[in-house]
C-alpha cells in the first residue's frame, strides 16, 4: 500500500481526476493469470500491456474476437449495390426516372447497361469501400483517435515497453472498488498496484490545440473560395496550361490549312482534310455505295454508280459547288428512281408506320424546309419572303424558292427530288449533312403527298376510307382547330401567308370532306392527304411513276 | 501402387468400351472416326487436368525455396512428389502425341489438332502464318522439351531435397534457394508455351495472351487442393498426423483462397478485353461457350460459381480455413471444378467443323451420358495418376526429415 501511493507527482495533486488502477506483473505467465482471475472475478472494463504479444491473453483478458470482418463484409455488400447502381445510374439506363434521368451515352455500340464493362469499376468501388470499412471501423472499434491516455503519466508504465507486464482496471467498471479492487490485485499475484489519476486542468483541449484547429480549418476553406471566385474572374489573361503539349497538339483540325513541315506544306493541295485513297471505302460507306436507290436517288445499276465514289462525298461537292452557274451546267439529268426505295415502301405499306414517315417528314419538311419553301410548300417561306422583299428595295438578288406545286417540280420523279435535297441546285443549298437520307426520304413522301393532294380526286381515296370518312366524319364537328372553310381554293391559300399554312392539313380535311358530302367533283379540294394520309402517302409510292407516265390520270 | 494402376486401367477401359459403343459421335460423313476423336478430347480434358496439377505443385515446390518459406517445409516434400511425375506423364501423353506428330497433316492426325487439317489449312487464311509454328514436327519437339525442361526441375528439386534427408546439410536447402530464382524464370516460359501449345492451340484460329495465365492460375489453385486433398487423406490413415497441424491447413486454404480469386480475375479480364473489342477472330471462342443451345453456356454459369463465387466466400473465413474436414470437402469441389475448367477448355473444340467457319458449330451437343463417360475416364487417369505417384513416393519420407528449418515449420503458428 504504502510503496505504491509514492509513485507518481501527479497522482498526489487534489485537482485530479482518478480513472482506475494499474498492476504490475512480473511475468507473462502471472500476467495471463491476473487477467484471468480478474475476468473471473467479472471484471469487464479492463486491459492488458505487455511489451510483445503474450499467447492466451486475448483468452484469459476476454477479448471477443473481433466483429471488424463481419463490418468489412457488410460494406463490402453494400458498396456492390452500390457500384452496381452508379453505373446502373450513369450509363442512362433509369433515363426515364424522373429523379435519377442518368447520361445514356452509346459508347462502342454497347448496350446501355452492360455487366461485363461495369465489373471493373464494381470490384474497385468494393476495394475501396471495403478499405475504408477496415480502416475507419479499426479506428471506431478501438476508441481512436485516442490523443492522451493518462496511463502515460505513469512512470512504472513506461516499462511496459521493455519488461513490464501491466493490467489495468478502469473506475468505471460495475464491480470497481478502489480497495476492493486493490486487494484483489495484489492477491492475484500483482507485484504492485498504482492509482492513476490526471490532473483536471490538464484534460482540457490546450488552448494552442484550439488554435492550431482554427487555423487549419479556415485554411480548409482556401481552395473552395478560390474555386468560387475563379468562377466569376475577369482575368483576360488566357488560362494556365499544364500540359500544354496535349493543349496544343501536333494535328490538323477539321478544315485547317496543311501544316508546313521543312517549309513546304505537308500535303500538296494544302488540305488537311484527306480525301480517301482511290479504290477504298470507308466504314459504312459500302451501303451508300451499293444502295444507290436509298443513298442517291438513282436507279440500280445506272452510270452514276460505276465510279468508285458516290456523288455526294464532300470533296466532291468542295470541288463543284464553289461555281455555281458550273454546277448548273453540270446539273446533268441522271437514272433517277421513279419509286421510293424499298426500304421506305415497306414501311409505307404498313398502315401505322405509313402515317409515321409521313409524320416524320412533315416534322422535318417543318424543320429544314419550310424556312424558305413555306410550310405548306408554296416557296413563300418567310426567308424566301424577306429576300423578295429585299428584292423589291433593289438590295438583294434573291431567287424566289421553288413551290412544289411547280409544274416542273410536280413531274419530278423522287429520285430527282432526292437529288435536289441531297446536293442541293441553284441557291439551294445540299442538305445531306444535316438530314439523314431516311428522313430525306420521309421529306419526300411528305412532298409527294401534298402534291398529289392538289389534283387528286375522290377515286384517288381509297374506297373503305371514303366509305368511313362518309359515314363516321361530320366535317363541323371533326376540326377542332380550322377557320371556317372559306380557304377552299388551293390558288387563295397559294397567294396566303405561309403562316396560314400550318393549319393547311386540318382546313384541307374539312374541305374534302365537305367535297365528298357534296359529290362534287372539284378535284382540286379532294385533299385526299388529309382524308386518310397514311393511304395517300402509300399511293404517292405507288402511283409517283404515274407523274410522267401517260396514264393521264386527273392527278395528273 | 498396383491397385491404382489398375483401377486407373479398368476406368479407362471402360470408359473407351463407352465410347466406342454408346453412339455415333461423328461430326461429318466424312469423319469416320467419330467415337475415337470423342474419347481424344475427354482424355486431353483428364490429361491437362492430372498435368496442370504437377505443374501447379512444382510451382509450390519453387516459391516455397524462392521464398525461403519456413511454413511450408512441411508439406514440400508431397509437393515435390506430385510434381516429379511430369516426366512419367509424358507416358500418358504418348497416345495424343503419337497420333498428332505421326498422323502428320492428315486426317488421324487432325484428330485432336485441328491444325493438322490440311482442308482447315486450306480454308483459313489466318493460318498461313501460323502454319510453321504449328506443324507437327515442330510441335513434337516442343512438348519434349516441354516435359524434359518441367521434369528435370522437378526431379532436381526432389534429388536435392531426398539427398538432404540423409547429410542434413544446410548447403542444399541454399542450394535449393539459389537455383529456384533462375528455375521459376524458366518454369515461367515452359508453361506459357506448354499452355499455348497444349490447349489453346486446339482452337488455332483464336488467341489470347492471357491464356497461360489463366492456365497457370487454375493450375496453383488445383496444386494447393490436391496438397489439402493428400495431407487430409494421409492423416485420416493416421500418417504425419502431428506433422501437418491446422495452422498449415490455414496457410494452404489461404493460398487456395488467393488462386480462386486470381483464378477469377484473370478469367475476366481475358473475357473482358475480348468482349469489350468485340473482335470476330476473338469473341467467336467465347461465343460458343456462352451459347446456351449448345449448353456450354451452362458449363460457364457453373464455373463462374463453382469455380470462383462459392469458393470465393466458402473458405474465406479463418475459423473454416483452420478446418481440416471442411476443406477435405472444399479441395474435393475446387478439384472438381478445376477439372471442369479443362472440360471447358478443351472439350468445345470437338465441335470445330474442319470447314473453318468463325463458328465452330456441328450437330453434337455433350449429352449427360458423354458426360459420365468422360467422368469415367477423369477418374481412370487420376488413379493413373495417382499410381505413379504412389510409385515416385516409394520409400521417401513424406517430409523433408533433416530440413534444417522443419522444426521451425512443425512449430509453425498462424497470428
Amino acid at each position: 500500500m504504502a510503496e505504491s501511493n509514492a509513485i507518481n507527482e501527479s497522482n498526489t495533486s487534489e485537482s485530479s481526476e482518478f480513472f482506475g488502477l494499474l498492476a504490475r506483473y512480473e511475468n507473462p505467465d502471472s500476467l495471463v493469470n491476473g487477467c484471468h482471475q480478474a475476468r473471473l472475478a467479472g471484471y469487464t472494463k479492463m486491459d492488458a500491456f505487455s511489451p510483445f504479444p503474450v499467447h492466451g491473453i486475448d483468452g484469459a483478458i476476454g477479448i471477443q474476437k473481433t466483429k471488424l470482418p463481419i463490418i468489412v463484409f457488410c460494406v463490402a455488400l453494400m458498396a456492390c449495390g452500390l457500384g452496381v447502381f452508379l453505373q446502373f445510374y450513369t450509363n442512362g439506363y433509369t433515363n426515364h426516372s424522373p429523379i435519377f434521368p442518368g447520361y445514356p451515352f452509346k459508347i462502342s455500340g454497347k448496350p446501355m447497361y452492360s455487366l461485363p464493362a461495369n465489373i471493373p469499376v464494381i470490384f474497385e468501388v468494393i476495394v475501396l469501400l471495403s478499405a475504408f470499412a477496415a480502416f475507419f471501423g479499426m479506428w471506431i472499434l478501438n476508441g481512436l483517435p485516442k490523443l492522451a491516455n493518462p496511463l502515460f503519466r505513469n512512470q512504472e508504465f513506461r516499462r511496459s515497453t521493455s519488461d513490464g507486464f501491466f493490467l489495468f482496471i478502469e473506475k468505471a467498471d460495475g464491480s470497481f472498488s478502489e480497495t476492493g479492487t486493490r486487494g484483489e490485485l495484489q492477491q492475484w499475484g500483482a507485484v504492485s498496484v498504482d492509482r492513476i489519476t490526471a490532473p483536471e486542468d490538464e484534460l482540457q483541449v490546450p488552448g494552442y490545440a484550439k488554435l492550431g484547429i482554427l487555423i487549419v480549418a479556415s485554411l480548409i476553406l482556401v481552395p473552395p473560395v478560390v474555386i468560387y471566385r475563379a468562377q466569376y474572374t475577369k482575368n483576360p489573361l488566357p488560362r494556365m496550361h499544364v500540359n500544354p503539349d496535349m493543349d496544343r497538339q501536333f494535328r490538323g483540325q477539321t478544315q485547317d490549312a496543311s501544316p508546313i513541315v521543312n517549309g513546304n506544306p505537308l500535303f500538296a493541295d494544302d488540305r488537311v482534310m484527306r480525301k480517301d485513297p482511290p479504290g477504298t471505302i470507308a466504314r459504312g460507306e459500302l451501303a451508300r455505295l451499293e444502295d444507290s436507290m436509298f443513298y442517291h436517288g438513282v436507279k440500280e445499276g445506272s452510270a452514276e454508280m460505276t465510279g468508285d465514289k458516290p456523288k455526294d462525298l464532300i470533296s466532291h461537292s468542295v470541288e463543284t459547288a464553289d461555281d455555281k452557274e458550273k454546277a448548273e451546267s453540270q446539273d446533268v439529268e441522271l437514272d433517277w428512281a421513279e419509286e421510293f426505295p424499298r426500304q421506305i415502301k415497306s414501311v409505307l405499306s404498313a398502315n401505322a408506320s405509313g402515317m409515321a414517315i409521313y409524320n416524320r417528314g412533315k416534322q422535318r419538311f417543318d424543320v429544314y424546309c419550310s424556312a424558305c419553301h413555306g410550310y405548306a410548300g408554296y416557296g413563300d417561306g418567310h426567308v424566301s419572303n424577306r429576300g423578295m422583299a429585299l428584292n423589291k428595295q433593289q438590295k438583294a438578288e434573291w431567287v424566289q424558292a421553288k413551290s412544289m406545286f411547280d409544274p416542273k417540280v410536280m413531274s419530278q420523279p423522287v429520285g430527282r427530288i432526292f437529288d435536289t435535297i441531297t446536293n442541293g441546285r441553284g441557291a439551294m443549298a445540299p442538305y445531306r449533312s444535316q438530314i439523314p437520307a431516311a428522313d430525306r426520304w420521309a421529306i419526300i413522301v411528305f412532298v409527294k403527298s401534298m402534291q398529289i393532294s392538289k389534283t387528286a380526286t375522290e377515286k384517288d381515296v381509297p374506297q373503305d376510307a371514303r366509305l368511313q370518312r362518309w359515314e363516321q366524319v361530320d366535317p363541323l364537328k371533326n376540326d377542332q382547330t380550322t377557320p371556317p372553310p372559306e380557304a377552299a381554293d388551293s390558288e387563295a391559300a397559294d397567294s396566303e401567308a405561309g403562316q396560314a399554312e400550318k393549319n393547311k392539313a386540318e382546313k384541307n380535311k374539312a374541305e374534302k370532306n365537305k367535297a365528298e358530302k357534296n359529290k362534287a367533283e372539284k378535284g382540286k379540294t379532294a385533299e385526299s392527304k388529309a382524308a386518310s394520309p397514311e393511304k395517300s402517302t402509300e399511293e404517292s409510292s405507288n402511283k409517283e411513276p404515274s407523274a410522267e407516265s401517260p396514264s393521264g390520270e386527273p392527278g395528273n | 501402387m498396383i491397385r491404382s494402376f489398375g483401377f486407373g486401367a479398368v476406368m479407362v477401359v471402360a470408359a473407351i468400351l463407352g465410347f466406342a459403343l454408346s453412339g455415333n459421335y461423328s461430326i461429318s460423313d466424312t469423319d469416320s472416326h467419330g467415337w475415337f476423336k470423342r474419347f481424344l478430347f475427354s482424355y486431353h480434358v483428364s490429361f491437362c487436368f492430372v498435368l496442370s496439377i504437377s505443374v501447379g505443385c512444382l510451382f509450390v515446390v519453387l516459391i516455397l525455396n524462392l521464398t525461403r518459406a519456413g511454413w511450408g517445409i512441411v508439406i514440400r516434400r508431397l509437393a515435390e512428389i506430385i510434381s516429379s511425375v511430369i516426366l512419367p506423364l509424358l507416358i500418358l501423353f504418348l497416345p495424343i502425341f503419337l497420333i498428332t506428330v505421326f498422323g502428320g497433316r492428315s486426317d488421324l492426325g487432325s484428330t485432336l489438332y485441328i491444325w493438322n487439317n490440311p482442308e482447315f489449312l486450306n480454308s483459313n487464311e489466318i493460318m498461313n502464318h501460323k502454319l510453321d509454328f504449328l506443324s507437327p514436327g515442330w510441335f513434337g519437339l516442343r512438348v519434349l522439351i516441354y516435359f524434359t525442361i518441367l521434369g528435370m526441375m522437378a526431379f532436381f528439386f526432389m534429388g536435392r531435397s531426398v539427398k538432404q534427408d540423409d547429410s542434413g546439410a544446410k548447403s542444399i536447402s541454399t542450394g535449393m534457394q539459389r537455383a529456384s530464382a533462375p528455375c521459376m524464370i524458366l518454369f515461367a516460359f515452359t508453361v506459357v508455351f506448354a499452355s499455348f501449345d497444349l490447349e489453346m492451340s486446339l482452337a488455332p484460329r483464336w488467341f489470347s495472351t492471357m491464356f497461360p495465365v489463366y492456365f497457370f492460375a487454375g493450375a496453383t489453385m488445383g496444386a494447393f487442393a490436391t496438397l489439402i486433398l493428400v495431407s487430409n487423406l494421409l492423416q485420416n490413415r493416421g500418417i504425419l498426423a502431428d506433422d501437418i497441424t491446422e495452422d498449415h491447413y490455414h496457410d494452404m486454404a489461404k493460398l487456395s483462397f488467393a488462386f480462386v480469386f486470381f483464378w477469377g480475375y484473370v478469367a475476366f479480364s481475358q473475357f473482358m478485353l475480348i468482349w469489350y473489342a468485340n473482335i470476330p477472330e476473338e469473341t467467336f471462342w467465347f461465343r460458343y461457350r456462352l451459347d446456351w443451345q449448345k449448353g456450354w453456356a451452362i458449363v460457364s454459369i457453373m464455373l463462374l460459381f463453382g469455380h470462383l463465387f462459392i469458393p470465393f466466400l466458402g473458405i474465406m473465413s479463418r475459423s473454416v480455413r483452420r478446418n481440416r474436414q471442411y476443406l477435405f470437402g472444399a479441395s474435393i469441389f475446387l478439384l472438381f471444378f478445376h477439372w471442369l475448367d479443362h472440360y471447358w477448355l478443351v472439350m468445345p473444340q470437338f465441335g470445330a467443323v474442319t470447314s473453318g467457319h468463325i463458328t465452330v458449330d456441328s450437330n453434337e451437343a455433350p449429352g449427360i451420358m458423354a458426360f459420365f463417360l468422360d467422368l469415367i475416364l477423369g477418374v481412370g487417369i487420376c488413379g493413373i495418376y495417382a499410381g505413379l505417384i504412389f510409385w515416385r513416393a516409394g520409400d521417401k519420407p513424406l517430409i523433408p526429415v533433416s530440413d534444417p528449418r522443419l522444426v521451425e515449420s512443425l512449430n509453425f503458428k498462424n497470428p
